[in-house]
């Protein structure tokens, strides 16, 4: 459209019009028709003139327009270097300029204008003018503005973020590095950039990184690589570099953007696994097993020494898959199968398997593999060993073969069979056992409660259990088992040591019970009765002990070694013996033991011991030959402390002989009077007749005959009176009692002849039965005559007042019905003796006579004793009593 | 009276002798005679007292220990009896107090056995010539 000239610019314009007139329509057109803005100003920045688009960009008018200078609708931060570019222009500084600007829009908002200015010439009609293109670039700008802050924001993402990055040019040049990396290496960007980073890298890894990165470059692949970073303290630590290529929608790579990371801690954390990884190979491939290990997905990685020597697989061969090769081809798709079930489920592998030797052999193997997880739980590794269990194995097979054949066996042996679990369970029977208890297995299994095992005796029996898996020791112990009938039987349950199979579980034990009941009963039987022998041997002092002739083995009863004083837990031996035997005695034995050996008779001794303490004892022993159990030759005997009684007999035979002597003395004053009685009857005699033979010789005429008479009974009272001397003297010579065959008529017949005249005088009617062909006896001849006497004056005194009958005194002696046993008896009329007088009759100071001193009876009965005789006294069937003594015939010693 | 005096009109006196002893019933009688008594013997008391003699008894002469009744108790049975007869005892037994017990109940004289004629004679003259 055709300008309307509005001003002396205008006006100018006009001219220039008119003078270009021709090409206006064409300019005007291009003006009106120019894809961006025109706008024309004068040189103080009026506008003269705008095409549409300009006026669409600033959404004034034409006649709005005309009012403002550009540097009106410029917004107020622009204005400054808008001036001066058109000072500069308008100065001849430059010929034109660009900007980019922000004009006000007439509705207030901004508008960024790319705007080129530039002086038009003035012409002849038409003065200078400036003509500014402008390009409505706002959008682009608000782009960039967005850019800008998006890139300020990235900016500090990549700055804070605790990582260094860094970026490059296609070319590798570096051109950014964040804040991290230039604070953690202490360099500034002018420093690191393009190349110069590589001062911060160790020596030694400066080539080979950059080979890495330009290789990379070249291909145009992401990269990772490890390097040492030098820390702005001059420490290097290891550092993860990765980066990677970015590209344009063609393809292009643009830059590259890269990491890099410090990994010193892990870096170090793999060289120490490294290390140890390195020993523990060197331990696995010292220590004799099998080991292997192997990557999640069961790809083996590693294979120890011992392995490959054994299966003779060398070097890699086993890696991977390979080790399938010395699996033997039965047994590998089984545990092909099993393995890959592990992997997926984690859980430790355990497995049997045939493996081929190096030798060609297969064995049977036991394969244990267990997973090594991180913390997260994830299987980083397996490891694994191979355990030899051929032997085992073959056992094994051995055992379930011969298990079959063992039941038929265990059925039949005659024994209750049982065989429990480790939790002792039943896991069998034998038939045997079933019948015995009449229930099924199922219903034993309650056995420790339902009464079966006796209830005193369940307890024990855990506990011996017990005792034998804690101990490892057989197990053994005896119970009362009851059995179908309802009664319990004692047996004996006896199993072996509680073995553990190669996991260490404990494996099922067989158990035997044996029926000891008739066993128990007899042990209680001889128990009892070793008991009883035992109380009686102490309580008797007597021992027992058995001497084998052989081997000289001695073996003593308790009682026995108490004796002895021997210490009970040691042996007795022969010589220790001998060490007892009192020095006196020692002859004895060795005289005994000769006898023992060639004689083979029983033996029946007395012998003494001498004690350690000095005390002696006295032994009575006997025994008799037989032979043990092995059909040696053994004496078996008894040994009794007589000690006691030898003492008590000392003593007794002392106290005899004291209480003899005394009986003697006694007897000897009471013979005294009686002798004394004896002698003065005749002396009485001799002196009356004596005097009476003076006074008839003095008579006138002296009585001759009288005389004579008195002289003659004064000779004969003088005879019996040194008769009775005589008697005396022979009765009193000896001292102690000397043993002698004597006949015990003359004896008996002698004391009576000594009593007469007393027995006379008492009234008493003496009769003598005296037994033709009496065998001698065998005592002390003085002794035997003392009792006589005793029991003669006995018989008189118990006849002192008898007045109604005859005094009738019968002495008798006669054999007795035991041979070589003679008896002499005194038997009266007397008084007789009541069963009360019976009893003390033969106590010592007992009598009934008011002078008697009451030793008599007591003392002859010692007497009787002595000489292996008996003094005894009977009622007579009619009045009075006998008293009776016998004693052996000197052929019986 | 005395042996040495004859005096064949006068009765002799009665002398009786107790005692269970044979010998001494042998003996005696005839020492007595010499000296002129008259003498019956018997071997126990109670036959002297059963003997009817007892009245014309001048003299006893009593054993002491005799079976039966001692020459003790014929001394007490006497006297109970209100028989003065003086006893002279002849005995074998020494006891002291037999001796004493018998003098006390009025016997004459104990005589222990053996004893001489002399003493006897002593003794009876005691007996006898203190009537």
């Amino acid at each position: 459209m055709a300008l309307q000239p509005e001003s002396s610019a205008d006006e100018a314009l006009s001219e220039a019009h008119a003078r270009i007139v021709q090409s206006e329509e064409r300019w005007r057109s291009v003006f009106e028709n120019s894809a961006i803005g025109v706008a024309l100003t004068d040189l103080h920045g009026r506008f003269i003139a705008a095409n549409p688009v300009f006026l669409n960009m600033v959404e004034y008018t034409q006649e709005e327009l005309g009012q403002f200078s550009f540097i009106d609708i410029t917004v107020e931060e622009d204005r400054k270097l808008n001036r001066a570019l058109v000072e500069e222009l308008l100065t001849g500084k430059r010929k034109q300029f660009q900007i980019e600007k922000r004009y006000r829009r007439k509705n207030g908002n901004t508008v960024w204008a790319r705007t080129s200015v530039s002086i038009v010439p003035g012409t002849e009609r038409v003065p200078q003018f400036l003509m500014a293109l402008s390009e409505d670039v706002t959008d682009r700008k608000r782009a960039e503005e967005a850019l800008k802050a998006s890139e300020r924001e990235l900016s500090s993402i990549i700055n804070t973020i605790p990582t260094l990055a860094w970026s490059a040019e296609a070319d590798g040049s570096v051109t950014f590095l964040n804040q991290r990396w230039l604070d953690y290496t202490g360099l500034s960007t002018e420093h690191a950039r393009d190349w110069g980073w590589r001062v911060a890298i160790h020596p030694d890894d400066i080539e080979g990184l950059v080979e890495y990165w330009k290789s990379r470059l070249a291909a145009g692949e992401p990269g990772d690589v490890e390097t040492r970073l030098r820390r702005n303290d001059g420490i290097y630590r290891w550092f993860l570099i990765r980066f990677e290529p970015f590209r344009d929608e063609a393809g292009k790579i643009l830059r590259w953007y890269g990491t890099t990371n410090d990994i010193e801690d892990r870096k170090r954390a793999e060289e120490e696994l490294k290390a140890s990884e390195s020993r523990f190979r060197a331990t696995i491939d010292t220590i004799p097993t099998m080991a292997w290990s192997c990557r999640p997905d069961g790809y083996c990685d590693f294979v120890n020494r011992r392995w490959l020597e054994t299966t003779g697989l060398s070097g890699e061969e086993p890696l991977g898959w390979g080790w399938g090769a010395s699996i033997h081809p039965d047994d590998l798709k089984g545990l092909a199968e099993y393995w890959q079930a592990c992997l997926v489920s984690g859980a430790t592998a355990d497995a049997e398997a045939r493996m081929r030797l190096w030798d060609g052999t297969y064995r049977w193997f036991w394969f244990r593999a267990s997973p090594l997880r991180d913390e997260s739980g994830t299987v980083v590794k397996w490891y694994g060993t191979n355990t030899d269990i051929d032997d085992r194995k073959r056992a094994e097979e051995a055992l379930r073969a011969s298990e079959l054949t063992l039941r038929e066996t265990v059925d039949n042996i005659p024994g209750l069979v049982a065989k429990t679990n480790p939790t002792g369970g039943l896991e069998f029977l034998n038939r045997r056992t079933l019948e015995y208890f009449g229930k099924s297995i199922e219903e034993m299994e309650s056995w420790a409660v339902d009464g079966t095992i006796h209830p005193e005796d369940v307890h024990g029996v855990i506990e011996a259990r017990k005792k034998s898996i804690e101990e490892w020791k057989p197990y053994e112990y005896e119970v009362r088992c009851q059995g179908a009938d309802g009664t319990y039987r004692w047996f004996q349950v006896r199993g072996g040591l509680p073995l553990r199979d190669a996991k260490g579980a404990l494996t099922s034990r067989y158990l035997l019970l044996t029926d000891i009941e008739d066993r128990k009963r007899a042990e209680e039987e001889l128990r009892r009765k070793e008991d009883f022998l035992a109380t009686a041997q102490r309580l008797s002092l007597s021992g027992s002990f058995s001497w084998c002739l052989d081997t000289n083995e001695v073996v003593f009863s308790d009682e026995a070694y108490r004796i002895f004083e021997f210490d009970r837990d040691l042996p007795v031996t022969l010589e220790q013996i001998d060490n007892r035997i009192h020095p006196e005695d020692r002859h004895l034995l060795p005289e005994k033991r000769k006898e023992a050996s060639t004689l083979g008779e029983g033996q029946d001794y007395q012998i003494r011991l001498l004690m350690p303490n000095g005390s002696v004892k006295y032994l009575h022993t006997t025994s008799t030959e037989t032979s043990d159990t092995s059909g040696r030759r053994q004496y078996i005997g008894a040994l009794q402390d007589v000690t006691q009684r030898w003492l008590a007999e000392g003593a007794l035979n002392k106290a005899r002989a004291e209480l003899a002597h005394v009986a003697r003395v006694t007897a000897l004053s009471a013979l005294t009077a009686s002798i004394a009685h004896e002698v003065n009857q005749p002396l009485s005699g001799i002196v009356t007749n004596a005097g009476t033979c003076l006074r008839m010789l003095d008579a006138n005429p002296p009585n001759l005959e009288g005389a004579r008479e008195t002289a003659r009974r004064t000779i004969r009272d003088g005879n019996r009176a040194s008769e009775v001397i005589t008697r005396l003297r022979a009765l009193f010579s000896k001292e102690s009692t000397t043993f002698e065959s004597f006949d015990l008529n003359e004896t008996a017949e002698e004391v009576i002849a000594l009593s007469l005249s007393e027995l006379r005088r008492n009234g008493v009617v003496l009769q003598l039965d005296l037994g033709a062909d009496l065998p001698s006896v065998f005592g002390d001849r003085i002794q035997i005559q003392q009792v006589i006497l005793n029991l003669l004056r006995n018989a008189s005194d118990a006849m002192s007042a008898v007045s109604d009958r005859p005094k009738d005194l019968l002495v008798k002696t006669e054999r007795e019905e035991t041979a070589g046993v003679v008896r002499l008896s005194v038997k009266d009329a007397g008084v007789g003796i009541t069963p009360e007088i019976e009893e003390k009759l033969f106590d010592a100071f007992y009598t009934t006579k008011e002078d008697g001193m009451g030793i008599g009876l007591s003392v002859s009965r010692s007497i009787m004793e002595s000489h292996q005789g008996r003094l005894w006294a009977t009622r007579n069937d009619g009045p009075g009593s006998t008293f009776s003594f016998s004693m052996p015939c000197s052929t019986n010693t | 009276m005395l042996a040495s005096q004859e005096q064949k009109t006068i009765e002799k006196p009665l002398v009786v002798v107790v005692d269970d002893d044979e010998s001494v019933r042998e003996s005696l009688p005839d020492l007595l005679k010499e000296f002129g008594f008259e003498v019956l013997t018997f071997s126990s008391a109670e036959e002297f007292l059963a003997s009817g003699s007892v009245g014309r008894t001048n003299c006893l002469l009593l054993d002491i220990a005799m079976p039966g009744m001692s020459g003790v108790d014929l001394q007490k049975e006497l006297k109970n009896r209100g028989h003065k007869i003086p006893i002279i005892f002849i005995t074998a037994q020494k006891a002291e107090s037999v001796r004493k017990r018998v003098l006390e109940q009025g016997a004459v004289e104990i005589l222990l056995k053996p004893f001489s004629d002399t003493d006897l004679r002593e003794a009876l003259s005691q007996a006898i010539g203190g009537r």
